[in-house]
């Protein structure tokens, strides 16, 4: 199998980035387990199970997976919303104990987690309005100010004082990623964001998210069901096993960045592609779909 | 147009009326109109408005602003919810008017005659604001909080910048009953209980068989309603004219 040069090119780098910086940066989770107690007696569900991996502080890390495999846990776990169960989840070298400051999510459910009776930009200043612990607290115009680039920032200018109810989908999930990128976390976390809108807003929201990332180097964990998506989106694919979730497999993505669309039809692109279905295939037949997707 | 409806029960009243079939209990519609016009032009009625209305708004404001707050702590917890589930239970379906004695005996001694009446009026709104507040509050969708706590916002925040815009569509629900609430307890404990007023009045015209009087007042009693809740459906509008549009746009 082709992808293991690459994984052995991958440990490589690997190790000589621990060497070079420590990683303090960047995330770091080990032997996370997830386990849902239920009321019912015996009926608890264990979303995630000894999972570990790192991510680089400034990385653009993908996660795929078969659905019900605890993506959307993880998120929720390194977003402070959800305890885990065991195991170590650590941002910037402290453990996660709770929501932070530099820690931002989009939903996959984005009509439901904008501020209906907020404006664009009421939605956009929310984060920094609730931002407290900053030692310099903003007036309301600079607070303002700052929204107002980021609304430009996504190409929403003009939209400023609409409200959710009157834009497209792929407007609204410009909204939530600007409302995430106004308060300025370090982390970016996205929950399958481009999951509900048509496949051309997907594509051009695809190239805005990188244009943003190289833009403001945060770290990003991506999530999402597409393949061809996350490997067009990643420096790197983390597969996720089905329920439990944990590390099936890692792929590195040596493309440079910018990624040109026609990158999407290359052999290698392809190559890698197939690799990452198969693997992708073995945990959806494992998971209870006999067809799996239909890869030979 | 509804108004054509109300204008031709004028019609139909100011013609039977001079029919003199219900002569000493149906005066014309026109003569106690203009009866009214008298009384309010030469400023008969000053005294008596002015203390109704400062009775059932003073009543009216105790009971939404411990309802509004006591119903969004209350919506939030469901711990706290249980713990007071029973007292709310026993305490609400109490008909308001039937406390009127227990509130003159407790309540005049200490702080006068104002305060049973008052608080009569403050008890009987503070239920339905209290109940829609909860529903409100409990039915917020669980992904906007989730999105804002993302943002670490902290429960202070929480609760003033996401449940109570979310949940004040029903808030205003709950305001827009008291409303009409507060009128009845104010015309009821004034009638019991008072020396001014419009429901003092009511009775009084009423013993004293100024019937054209007493209809003037009851049909001001309805102008007074009708206004005060144009008032807050206008204050409905600008606060939450997003849910209406989003009502609308669903559509």
């Amino acid at each position: 199998m082709e992808h293991l040069n690459d994984k052995k090119l991958y440990y490589i780098t690997t190790i000589i980035n621990h060497c070079k910086v420590g990683s303090a940066l960047g995330i770091f989770i080990k032997d996370l387990t997830k386990i849902y107690e239920s009321s019912e007696k015996g009926s608890s569900v264990r979303a995630l199970n000894g999972l570990s991996f790192k991510v680089e502080s400034g990385e653009f890390l993908t996660v795929i997976g078969p659905s019900g495999c605890g993506k959307t846990t993880l998120l929720y776990i390194l977003a402070g919303l959800e305890k885990t169960t065991s195991g170590t989840v650590q941002i910037e070298g402290k453990d996660v104990s709770g929501t932070r400051e530099d820690v931002g999510l989009v939903f996959q459910e984005v009509d439901r987690t904008l501020f209906p009776w907020r404006t664009v930009l009421g939605n956009v200043e929310f984060g920094l309005e609730v931002k407290r612990r900053s030692s310099s607290l903003l007036s309301k115009k600079e607070r303002r100010g700052i929204a107002l680039k980021h609304i430009k920032l996504v190409g929403l200018e003009g939209f400023e004082n609409r409200y959710p109810y009157e834009l497209s989908g792929g407007m609204r999930q410009r909204v939530a990623i600007a409302r995430v990128l106004t308060y300025d976390p370090r982390i970016l976390l996205m929950d399958e964001p481009f999951a509900n809108l048509d496949a051309q807003t997907r594509l051009i929201l695809q190239n805005e998210i990188i244009r943003l990332w190289t833009l403001t180097k945060k770290t990003v964990i991506f999530v999402t069901h597409d393949i061809e998506e996350a490997i067009f989106l990643g420096g790197r694919v983390l597969v996720l096993t089905a329920r439990p979730g944990a590390v099936k497999d890692i792929f590195p993505i040596n493309f440079p960045y910018p990624r040109e669309y026609s990158l999407r039809a290359s052999p290698e692109f392809n190559r890698l592609k197939l690799s990452v279905s198969r693997l992708v295939q073995e945990e959806v037949i494992h998971s209870g779909y006999q067809g799996g997707i239909g890869i030979e | 147009m509804p108004s054509l409806i109300v204008l031709s029960l004028i019609c139909v009243w100011e013609v039977v009326s001079r029919s003199g079939i219900f002569v000493y209990i149906m005066p014309p519609f026109s003569l106690i109109v203009l009866r009214l016009i008298e009384m309010l032009v030469g400023g008969k009625l000053t005294e008596h408005i002015a203390a109704s209305l400062i009775r059932s708004f003073t009543g009216y404001a105790m009971a939404a602003a411990l309802g509004i707050s006591l119903g969004v702590i209350l919506g939030w917890s469901s711990r706290v919810y249980r713990i007071f589930e029973p007292l709310i239970e026993l305490l609400r379906p109490i008909p308001s008017i039937a406390l009127i004695p227990l509130a003159i005996l407790w309540l005049v001694g200490p702080l006068g005659w104002e305060a049973p009446k008052v608080f009569i009026i403050a008890f009987a709104c503070f239920w339905p604001i209290l109940m829609n507040t909860i529903y409100g509050v409990r039915g917020v969708d669980d992904y906007l909080i989730k999105s804002a706590r993302s943002m670490n916002a902290k429960r202070g925040d929480l609760l003033t910048k996401v449940a109570v815009p979310a949940a004040s569509p029903y808030i205003f629900g709950g305001l827009r009953i008291s409303l009409a609430t507060s009128f009845v307890l104010l015309i009821a404990s004034e009638m019991v209980a008072a020396q001014n007023g419009l429901g003092f009045l009511v009775l009084l015209y009423e013993e004293t068989f100024r019937i054209k009087e007493m209809y003037g007042v009851l049909i001001l009693l309805v102008l007074l309603a009708y206004l005060s809740n144009r008032i807050l459906l206008k204050i409905e509008n600008y606060c939450i004219a997003w849910h209406k549009a989003i009502t609308i746009a669903k559509r």
